[in-house]
């Protein structure tokens, strides 16, 4: 093996293991690999401003603090005891709320990244609020997150689409990806379901129609919250990342002006408190961007991708080397970089074994999200971690029966494809 | 005596400093909403779009960012994976603390010293919608390089404590009591 | 004894990537195996003007690129982009391999570059989700979808409708959403990108021909002997008519595909071409400032047979 590779990968390690924080470990192990070949070193801190410098990525400060803004605000607190009116009477109910929040919610921002830092900063302190367990409201977060990835419109699916190298319908990759999602959404809260009964969690006491009323007629102005980034990105009024924009300004002037439980001067607060959440998210983002960049130099993606797929021509054993090579780069790269990297090398893999690229792309889609959610690398996990405030490693050890969910999702996808070509087919013909 | 009355002055310097810097991250923070929830505004009322405004944004993301950045360190907010470390010995962990004192330090002189290279020779190219120098994107790594490297300074010289090495302990058994529970 | 490595944003199979990599064998050929030229398809080694900058500070050593970034570098490139510039794609060949381009290119050695050879990338052209377009008039109002460049959004605006920019890869749901009314590219990155699905009215006014172009790091030209400078010069302008050929057949299958999908193509005669020249002809002073005679050169070539 290169030696480059055996340094880049050594040294980030160590440093993981040393504590040394993530950020930095990334960006350490990248500029002495970038030392040790010689190479400008100056590419290394493009790369980091390469990461942030993208439009799509504002979405996450901004859902942050419209979510801060809510929490802090008391349209959290109206639209949790709203929820308990729909919902309470179930073990578990905040949960079911978390993912069929997910499930629109994410569906539009189709970045699972997004949907937990706006979701997460909101749920996981309510969800503590009402006595779930903290790793549990963080492993309910973080795993419906990944349903934003394959249900429509997904930024990820046109990418892949593109790298490809076009052939592939965008609008039936979006087809593809409803009934996977809504399926994953299902499983995940039959899971959520049985693991509240387990623990205990509380259900809420019945509460009557009047208060009822009284309740949904306060929590309306949260509600709307909802309706403008739905509403407002589905019917073309704006783009996902100028959503969130919105949904803060628009949450700021309901707490301040029309709700006016905390004084505006709590604004400051609100502000340093998302400050600290973004520093370490954007850190990453920065430093992994770097990172990726090397390891696509050293073409450390190819190498694993050839190495397994030489071990047998068997279709059933390739379709799981397939899975277990996007599972294992999902877990050590984030996903733009993957989707272009990978898509090229595995596709004619999979149609040489009779696959639809259709299903394919959700099945990469679905393969990458569980990365996410897996360290070294998992921009999902860091996130809902650093707003639950809980160790990576603790999340990640509690996290086994929903990776075990997905991955039950992942195998049942490849091998019955009808789950993702019936819509679109039933639809496009 | 005089050493510890320096020893605070220097402190209350660089608490000015974070404070200087969390305020100017988060006027970036609040005007990337201003800009971005504007443009929406405009397009549909006056049926217009500023050409700038996207190209403004993201610089200030990217100031922000790095800001941010610099930020942490002085707060130690950083994430990082404490299972294997705390499983060593209390004694070497004074230690460990200095290592990753030193490393955090390297990055930020290597943030200085190419950020500035970086600028320097991007600084007559201009970007496409506002004309401004290419080099503004990367003005922010020297800076918060700089600061970066002054920080894990005075952490390794204990002027300046490293939080996470008092919070941990106690933050850490917190959550294994919770996790215990829950399981 | 030498790795060298190109960065191209589109993927694998694409026309630019098969131009790059006829170069990379070219190269390997000429010079016995002495240099190895490795091609990262995909962006994956960045975007455009992230890796023109890695060029820069020869982090590595050839970027494929289109000229529009390369405007913030040498302002000549935007002559060369100017819309309905050229009367014919040959005509612009010509143009560009004449020392009329070799002295655009000589233009990027302040900026440390050196540029190799001219791609072709076909004509840009307007599609839209609803109306259909014969005249400037049709667009009027409209909101499209445009680059991030100064040239396009004043060339937009001059057609009468609104320059909307939108990152590439959000164009697809902005289409389908409504954000925008209409984009514009060439017939592979309207159909290979889906963009026929969401917006299928396409017509061929052909408002610009943005070639590409192989650049080099001088770090790494200035490391090779005169020899190998020799070679690498000229294996990058033989690539160009695999380049060339790649492109036309992708074109073409772009086209015929889109049609069978369901897609329209409106082509426009002479007179209304000329509609959409008028409307436009008032950016030539203004992006051709200080480059009066690169523009009169270009306008007034002599085409050989
Ligand atoms: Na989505
Ligand atoms: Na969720």
């Amino acid at each position: 093996m290169d030696p480059a590779v055996i340094l880049l990968l050594g040294s980030f390690l160590l440093m993981l293991f040393i504590r040394i924080p993530i950020a930095f470990s990334l960006g350490l192990s990248t500029m002495l690999t970038a030392l040790y070949l010689d190479l400008s070193p100056m590419v290394v801190v493009q790369q980091m401003v390469s990461g942030i410098n993208s439009f799509s990525l504002m979405a996450i400060p901004f859902f942050i603090i419209a979510g801060e803004i809510m929490g802090q605000g008391g349209i959290s607190d109206r639209l949790i005891r709203f929820s308990n009116v729909i919902i309470g009477w179930m073990r578990g109910g905040l949960a079911m709320v978390n993912i069929l929040a997910s499930m629109f919610f994410g569906g539009i921002s189709g970045s699972s990244v997004a949907d937990v830092s706006s979701i997460g900063s909101i749920m996981i302190p309510m969800m503590e609020q009402k006595g779930y367990d903290k790793d549990y409201s963080i492993n309910v977060t973080i795993t419906s997150s990944v349903q934003g990835i394959i249900i429509p419109p997904s930024h990820n699916m046109i990418i892949y689409s593109l790298a490809a190298g076009g052939g592939i319908s965008v609008a039936k990759l979006f087809l593809g990806g409803i009934v996977p999602g809504v399926l994953l959404g299902i499983a995940l809260m039959i899971l959520s379901y049985a693991i509240a009964v387990k623990r205990d969690y509380p259900r809420e006491e019945k509460v009557s129609f009047k208060e009822a009323l009284k309740i949904t007629r306060d929590s309306l102005f949260g509600l709307f919250t909802a309706v403008i980034i739905i509403g407002g990105v589905t019917t073309g009024v704006f783009t996902a990342t100028e959503s969130a924009a919105v949904a803060a300004v628009y949450a700021f002037i309901i707490t301040f002006f029309v709700y006016r439980d905390i004084p505006i001067s709590k604004f400051v607060d609100i502000l340093r408190n998302s400050l600290s959440t973004l520093a370490m998210v954007i850190a990453i983002i920065a430093t992994s961007s770097a990172f990726a960049w090397m390891m696509s130099y050293l073409q450390v993606p190819g190498m694993i991708t050839e190495t397994l797929l030489n071990l047998s021509e068997n279709p059933i054993i390739i379709m799981l080397i397939v899975n277990l090579i996007l599972l294992f780069l999902g877990t050590i790269m984030d996903m733009a970089p993957l989707i272009l990297i990978a898509t090229p090398i595995l596709l004619p893999v999979v149609r040489s074994i009779g696959m639809d690229p259709i299903t394919f792309g959700v099945v990469m889609m679905l393969n990458l999200g569980v990365g996410l959610l897996t360290p070294p690398v998992g921009s999902t996990l860091f996130v809902g971690c650093s707003i639950g405030n809980a160790p990576i490693e603790k999340i990640a050890k509690s996290l086994m029966p929903f990776y075990a969910v997905l991955v039950i999702m992942v195998l049942l996808l490849s091998f019955v494809p009808g789950l993702t070509l019936w819509l679109p087919n039933f639809l496009m013909g | 005596m005089k050493k510890e009355k320096n020893e605070g002055k220097i402190k209350s310097v660089l608490n000015l400093s974070e404070q200087l810097i969390s305020y100017l991250a988060m006027i970036f923070l609040v005007v990337m909403i201003i800009i971005v929830s504007t443009t929406v505004f405009t397009r549909y009322t006056i049926n217009f779009t500023f050409r700038w405004t996207d190209e403004v944004a993201l610089l200030m993301m990217i100031w922000f960012g790095f800001l941010g950045m610099a930020l942490g360190v002085k707060q130690s907010v950083h994430l990082s994976i404490e299972f294997f470390m705390s499983l060593f010995p209390e004694k070497y962990q004074g230690y460990i603390y200095k290592i990753e004192n030193i490393l955090v330090g390297v990055f930020g002189w290597y943030l200085v010293k190419y950020g500035w290279q970086l600028f320097s020779r991007s600084i007559t190219t201009v970007l496409p919608a506002t004309q401004w120098s290419r080099g503004l994107l990367f003005i922010a790594l020297p800076i918060s390089g700089a600061f970066i490297l002054i920080y894990s300074i005075f952490q390794f010289f204990g002027i300046l404590e490293n939080k996470s090495s008092i919070v941990d302990q106690s933050a850490l058994e917190e959550d294994n009591e919770i996790l215990e529970e829950g399981n | 004894e030498m790795t060298l490595r190109l960065a191209d944003n589109q993927p694998e199979g694409y026309p630019t990537v098969v131009g790059a990599k006829e170069f990379a064998r070219l190269v390997e050929e000429r010079t016995d195996g002495r240099i190895e030229v490795e091609v990262y398809p995909g962006g994956i080694l960045g975007d455009e003007s992230s890796t023109i900058e890695q060029v820069q500070f020869g982090a590595i050593d050839f970027v494929r690129t289109s000229i529009t970034p390369m405007a913030n570098f040498e302002p000549a490139m935007n002559v060369l982009s100017l819309p309905y510039l050229y009367p014919s794609e040959e005509y612009m060949f010509q143009v560009l391999f004449s020392e009329v381009g070799e002295g655009v290119l000589d233009g990027l050695r302040d900026a440390g570059i050196v540029g190799l050879t001219w791609y072709d990338s076909g004509a840009r052209s307007f599609y839209t989700a609803d109306t259909k377009v014969t005249s400037p008039e049709d667009l009027e109002g409209l909101r499209i979808r445009v680059q991030e460049s100064q040239l396009m959004m004043d060339m937009v605006e001059a057609l009468g409708a609104s320059p909307t920019p939108i990152a590439w890869g959000e164009v697809y749901s902005a289409l389908q959403t409504g954000v925008v009314d209409a984009g514009e590219n060439n017939y592979p990155g309207w159909y290979y990108n889906s963009h026929h699905e969401v917006a299928p009215n396409f017509v061929e006014d052909a408002h610009n021909r943005i070639p590409e172009l192989i650049i080099m790091s001088e770090i790494t030209w200035n490391k090779l002997d005169e020899e190998d400078q020799e070679i690498i010069k000229q294996a990058a302008v033989d690539s160009t008519e695999v380049q060339r050929e790649a492109w036309d057949k992708r074109t073409e299958e772009a086209k015929e595909l889109a049609v069978e999908e369901g897609a329209t193509i409106t082509t426009l005669n002479a007179e209304q071409k000329q509609a959409f020249q008028d409307k436009v002809k008032g950016l030539y002073p203004k992006y051709s400032e200080g480059y009066e005679d690169l523009l009169d050169s270009i306008l007034n070539f002599e085409m050989e047979e």
